[in-house]
């Protein structure tokens, strides 16, 4: 049984494959889901919410690592819908952590809005001591 | 003709410049009271006259009291005698200096001159009489013979005196009667001429406030001022129109500064909003294909250690991948920036041949026997145009529809056609693809902007080198797009 579960969204395979093994090099006790822009993401969520009923052991996933630059559901336009997704009860405990290589303000500016989302992690810039220390910071300030 | 020459002269005098017609007031004003100042100076002169008639009067008696002394035996005083001699004689001096060229003329046309004869032969008398009364003094004439002259000398004064009085009277008199009517004539005739040119420098000014009032748009404002209003008026209104007319302009033209550099403003602005998306974009792309390169060999040494050389080998592809992307990456960006230059040679098309080199370019993706791509060209002129954005417009929308191809429908193919008519040439492709969701038609031909990322790699910057070079052109591009496939069509003008 694993410890936590997280959501990796992004479009670029590569970055998702790159992510899961630094995961697991991290040395943390992980399910990892993956899914390939915020549509998609948003529907893995959504029928994680109709299916919390019938099995009522999986939880949705603690931590979504989003990245903002993705076809047909961009990561700002996955955050606003999730915004309302968040509210109810078993949301409540998920937490974003945005994954992107772009380091434009612009991005840091428009997420400070959702206080879901508790750090900002830009591609290829972090050790995978880093990253578990970062992931065990964000679920211990939830 | 009277009527018409009084017209004439009354015309001249209406078309005089206001200037003159004021000096002429003036002018008229200042005859007019030197002409009273001078009647009154006259008038005065005749009542001196007067006085001084009196005057001899007074002293011809003191003068014939001493000669009555004298005869009744007093002693002769030649010096007191000198003295009312001398008083005597001073009155027609004085009359005399008095009478200017203008009075002896009058007096002379009224038969009144002989009274300055009159002051004359006084003083002659007067004269002889003082030299009469020093020959006594020397003694070289008797006391009889100085009271004989005396006697006449003083008979003469007493008669000159009567016949003085009537002609000053009647000078006076004429004089009366003739300025006072000239000067009141004089000051009517004034303010009738004064009061007609106010009038006429009032109707003109009249005539140019009602002319500017009801001025005729069609009719230019020179040619009306040109033909109803002269002298300094039309001056002034040439003036002050050549005036507004310039600071019309001068507005005009400033406007028109404002809008235009508003205009370059705000396409600047654009430009730079376009410029920024695009740095951002790019070098987020950019970035993405190195970092995941840089992450994968890590982990290539990490499974070489561990010995899992499968997964290495895997990740070694994954680099590769990569670097490729990475490099169609920046060969885009090059085609994009170039796209805007036009730096190479312009020469007729061979839409064969273009087309042989693309298919032979994308040989790899079409391998797939069951992928067809046709062409159908018709080109009665040949296009002239640089070749390579001709290359890159139409191997771009191909490799679109070869990658974008629907492996759920059994024979897909690719379309490529190429006509033209008297004024355009016209390129369509068309495929029986996945189609573009209709959601995003309007973000089509905008860079990075990918539909389906799930469908193979791709910088999305295709379709926007696409429109770049079409644009430059001055070309049109449209499409069609649905289920059932997409169609691009291309307008180039001849
Ligand atoms: N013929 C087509 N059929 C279906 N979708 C298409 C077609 N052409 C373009 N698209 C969609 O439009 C997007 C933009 O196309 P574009 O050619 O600009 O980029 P790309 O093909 O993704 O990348 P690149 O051409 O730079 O490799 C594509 O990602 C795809 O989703
Ligand atoms: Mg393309």
């Amino acid at each position: 049984m694993s410890d936590l579960s997280v959501l990796i969204v992004d479009d670029n395979e590569v970055d998702r494959y790159l992510l899961r093994r630094q995961l697991y090099e991290t040395g943390l006790n992980l399910e990892v889901f993956e899914e390939v822009d915020g549509g998609a993401a948003l529907t893995f969520l959504q029928n994680f919410d109709q299916n919390s009923a019938d099995c009522p052991d999986t939880c949705p996933p603690t931590i979504i690592f989003l990245d903002i630059n993705m076809p047909v559901l961009t990561g700002l336009e996955f955050l606003e819908k999730f915004a309302i997704l968040h509210r109810r009860e078993v949301f409540r405990s998920c937490i974003v952590m945005m994954f992107t290589s772009s380091e434009q303000i612009e991005d840091m500016h428009s997420i400070e809005r959702f206080e879901f989302v508790k750090d900002y992690l830009v591609k290829g810039s972090i050790s995978a001591a880093d990253l578990r220390h970062r992931v065990e910071r964000a679920i211990s300030i939830d | 003709m009277p009527d018409r020459c009084t017209e004439i002269a009354r015309g001249s005098i209406v078309k005089m410049n206001i200037s003159k017609k004021l000096s002429i007031i003036v002018l008229l004003t200042i005859i007019e009271v030197s002409i009273t100042i001078g009647a009154a100076c006259e008038i005065a002169k005749g009542a001196t006259f007067q006085q001084l008639n009196v005057l001899h009067l007074k002293f011809n008696a003191q003068f014939s009291r001493k000669l009555v002394d004298i005869q009744n035996g007093a002693r002769i005083n030649p010096q007191s005698l000198t003295n009312v001699v001398t008083d005597v004689r001073q009155q027609p001096l004085d009359c005399l200096t008095l009478v200017n060229f203008l009075d002896e003329f009058i007096m002379k046309q009224i038969g009144t001159h002989y009274a300055l004869g009159l002051c004359q032969s006084d003083i002659d008398v007067a004269n002889s009489a003082l030299i009469a009364i020093d020959r006594y003094a020397e003694g070289s004439i008797g006391r009889s013979a100085l009271l004989t002259e005396l006697q006449t000398a003083a008979e003469e004064f007493n008669a000159n005196s009567a016949e003085f009085e009537p002609p000053i009277a009647k000078t006076v008199a004429f004089i009366l009667k003739t300025l006072i009517p000239l000067i009141i004539f004089i000051s009517i005739f004034n303010i009738a001429f004064i009061t007609y040119l106010s009038r006429t420098i009032s109707a003109s000014i009249r005539n140019a406030i009602g002319m500017l009032q009801h001025s005729n748009s069609e009719r230019d404002l020179g040619d009306d001022v040109e033909e109803n209003i002269s002298g300094e008026l039309a001056e002034l209104l040439t003036v002050a129109r050549q005036r507004i007319r310039s600071d019309i302009l001068n507005r005009e033209l400033s406007t028109e500064l404002e809008l235009e550099v508003e205009k370059r403003t705000e396409s600047l602005q654009i430009v730079n909003a376009e410029l920024a998306e695009f740095a951002y974009r790019a070098s987020h792309d950019l970035k993405a294909p190195l970092s995941s390169a840089k992450g994968l060999a890590r982990f290539v040494s990490q499974d070489i250690d561990a010995g899992d050389l499968d997964e290495a080998k895997l990740n070694a592809q994954k680099i590769c991948i990569q670097m490729e992307a990475l490099e169609k990456l920046v060969v885009d960006i090059l085609s994009l920036a170039r796209a805007d230059l036009g730096t190479d040679q312009k020469e007729p098309v061979d839409f064969k041949i273009l087309i042989r080199d693309i298919k032979g370019r994308l040989y790899g993706q079409t391998e797939d026997a069951s992928f067809a791509v046709i062409e159908d060209i018709e080109v009665s002129t040949p296009l002239v145009a640089e070749k390579t954005r001709l290359a890159q417009i139409i191997e771009n929308l191909v490799s679109n529809a070869i990658k974008y191809r629907d492996a759920k429908k059994e024979k897909p193919f690719v379309i490529i056609s190429v006509s033209d008519d008297s004024d355009s040439y016209s390129l369509t492709v068309q495929d029986n693809g996945i189609g573009i969701p209709e959601a995003r038609r309007s973000e089509v031909f905008e860079m990075f902007k990918r539909f389906h990322p799930d469908v193979g790699a791709g910088t999305g910057l295709g379709l926007a080198i696409v429109k770049k070079h079409v644009d430059y052109l001055c070309g049109k591009i449209d499409f069609e797009s649905s289920e059932d496939g997409t169609t691009f069509a291309v307008q180039i003008p001849k």
